[in-house]
């Protein structure tokens, strides 16, 4: 602000204020008016005397507060038996107070810090005014750019400000809107109209704090957009509601891609059922498949062994050797198909089949499979040793008989070729499971095959020697997993094998 | 008593041509004099009852396979063992089938034995000496 700054000079006697002016005129513009107050005047400071200030003290609360929040700084004039009245009158009229005779060094510094403090209010509203178009500038971008209208419903003149973005929302310019209530509710859907004046009607009663309403709102093409409010109220002195401001949002987008979206889970929901609905079917399938396999398939093997066998208690001596040998591998081949039938029916059944907990008395079970097994145990001289006493596991009882009876044939099957053969039965309490092992000291296998072993129809060994169908260890996995554990195997070539499975104390 | 025992049937409820031959003939290894009659499905089995109601010897024991056509091996099964006079002839059930669920309902009905048919000729001549022993023999008065 590097104007000159405007001084007015209101003395009753006009050669004071030829006095004052001679001695301000060279660094101060000297003001004095025609009339006092003037609203055409400019002025940075007033000085008075006591006779002005008592014709003028009312005048100067009015212009005080016009310019305010700018302040106006007001010097009196007094002679020394004014004083304490002049002193009265500070900070409600009067800023500052000089005593005649007047001292011109004092009454210069005395004006200059009045003007100093007139120019740095002005500086302060500036920037103030400033900060506040800057921030209101931008609320607007956000407001635009959000797409978020504004409406301030004066309720003692029913009058409505409705912000550009407000109208633009509806397809409208800035000037086609008044600020008549009207604008709002007869664009207001008629099926919902009721609705929102009743919530509108409750809430000016009652407020509450998340007031909020959804509703169609007509555009200027004549198509209805959903629009969300959400508003609150503004109070007067004596607490009641004189204005409520609120904002819209068109949720029109939203509300189709909400409802696309349940259509969307509804179909899926479907879908869902449907295809559970196939599977039932699919599953009831492949319980009639296997009921078939396990009757139809056999009988053809029943008349393939029967029909052999009977050739060769009749005719078996009117046979060479090679022709008898055709028939013995005949009724071979017959039993590892009914073995291959009886084990694919298991693991079939078994994926079916609901996992069952129940108590299962592992040692118990260990011990009937080892006495179906009694024969092999007993020609191959095998030491058997059962390495825990009798526990009660919680497990699907059927899956570890599967486990138990696989695992104990295997062993059985893959030691008794060498001399001394052994088989160990461990079981191991952990924490949250148990650990069961069957270990044997037959040929083993190679490391590099221990996750292979487990996958159905996978062998490693040729048929002549080692019989079987290859669903055997495919099934103590499938077994295991069912009751959430696992299963899993140690060896080495030549030096044994030990199979392992954990069966959860929880599954 | 021995002498009309021995000529009591056998009731053999088969459609299979090939187990059935199979059966008789494991039979007949066993020398088993009974007479053998033969019903080809539930239905044929069914009529055997008029025959017992008309005064025909009722069999010493029924061997019923339960997948039959027709009229299946459960039904002929209830149908017999529902009848208030021929309740009391011993069936055994002689099926290829080891589904737990058929050899629940079995029992619920009453049968007297369930067998299932070894694919292993020599087990089944054992399987027919187990059937004579117990119900053709054992039922003799001694």
């Amino acid at each position: 602000m590097n104007r000159q700054s405007k001084i007015l000079i209101l003395l009753e006697q006009s050669k004071d204020y030829e006095l004052l002016s001679a001695l301000f005129e060279r660094n101060y513009e000297i003001i004095k008016p025609e009339k006092f107050p003037d609203e055409t005047l400019n002025y940075d400071l007033i000085i008075l005397d006591g006779i002005t200030h008592n014709r003028y003290k009312n005048v100067l609360v009015d212009e005080k507060a016009r310019v305010n929040p700018l302040f106006l700084p007001v010097l009196i004039l007094t002679g020394k038996k004014d004083v304490d009245i002049a002193a009265s009158f500070l900070w409600k009229t009067v800023d500052e107070m000089i005593v005649l005779p007047v001292n011109k060094t004092e009454l210069h510094a005395r004006v200059e810090m009045l003007l100093r403090t007139r120019k740095q209010s002005i500086e302060l509203d500036n920037a103030h005014e400033k900060l506040h178009k800057q921030s209101s500038e931008q609320l607007n971008i956000a407001l635009k750019s959000a797409n978020i209208g504004l409406w301030d419903w004066n309720l003692e003149t029913d009058k409505v400000y409705y912000s550009p973005e407000w109208k633009k929302q509806i397809g409208y310019k800035d000037d086609e809107i008044s600020n008549e209530l009207t604008e709002w509710s007869d664009r207001v859907h008629p099926e919902d109209i009721e609705r929102c004046q009743k919530t509108i009607h409750e809430f000016l009663k009652t407020p509450w704090p998340d007031y909020n309403l959804e509703f169609r709102f007509r555009h200027k093409n004549g198509n209805y957009l959903w629009i969300y409010t959400q508003a609150s109220l503004i109070n007067n002195s004596q607490g009641e509601p004189v204005q409520m401001i609120g904002s819209h949002v068109d949720i029109t987008e939203w509300k189709q891609l909400r409802e696309e979206l349940r259509m969307l889970n509804s179909e899926l929901e479907q879908k869902v059922k449907q295809r559970t609905a196939q599977l039932v079917v699919i599953i009831k399938q492949l319980e009639a498949f296997t009921y078939s396999v396990s009757h139809d398939l056999k009988s053809p093997l029943r008349g393939i062994d029967g029909y052999s066998k009977l050739l060769f208690d009749l005719y078996g001596n009117s046979l060479n050797d090679e022709a008898r040998h055709f028939i013995s591998t005949i009724r071979s081949s017959t039993k590892q198909m009914n073995q291959l039938i009886v084990d694919l029916l298991q693991y079939s059944r078994l994926e079916l089949a609901d996992v069952q907990r129940e108590p299962v008395e592992i040692k118990s079970v260990v011990d009937s499979f080892l006495q179906t097994q009694e024969d092999e145990i007993n020609s191959h001289h095998f030491l058997v040793v059962i390495n825990f006493p009798e526990t009660t596991l919680m497990a699907d009882s059927t899956g570890i008989q599967i486990v138990l009876r696989n695992l104990i044939e295997n062993a059985i099957k893959f030691s008794k070729s060498v001399p001394n053969p052994e088989i160990n039965f461990g079981l191991e309490e952990k924490h949250e499971s148990w650990i069961l092992s069957v270990k044997d000291n037959g040929v083993g296998f190679d490391m590099k095959y221990s996750q292979r072993i487990f996958e159905i129809f996978q062998r490693l060994h040729r048929a002549e020697e080692y019989p079987g169908t290859g669903i055997g260890l495919a099934m103590v996995s499938k077994a295991v997993q069912r009751m959430n554990g696992k299963a899993w195997a140690e060896s080495q070539p030549g030096h044994g094998a030990t199979f392992y499975i954990e069966i959860p104390k929880s599954h | 008593m021995e002498a009309i025992n021995s000529f009591q049937p056998i009731l053999l409820v088969e459609d299979n041509p090939v187990d059935l031959d199979l059966t008789l003939r494991a039979f007949s290894s066993r020398k088993l004099t009974n007479p053998i009659e033969i019903a080809r499905d539930g239905e044929e089995a069914l009529a055997y009852i008029e025959k017992w109601e008309k005064g025909d010897p009722r069999p010493v024991v029924i061997l019923l396979d339960l997948k039959l056509p027709k009229i299946n091996g459960l039904e002929v099964l209830e149908v017999i063992k529902k009848h208030p006079e021929f309740k009391t002839i011993p069936v055994v059930i002689l099926t290829t089938s080891s589904e737990t669920s058929d050899m629940k309902t079995a029992y619920q009905l009453g049968v007297n034995s369930y067998i299932v048919k070894p694919v292993d000729f020599d087990k089944f001549i054992e399987v027919a000496t187990h059937i004579e022993l117990y119900w053709g023999v054992l039922n003799k008065p001694l």
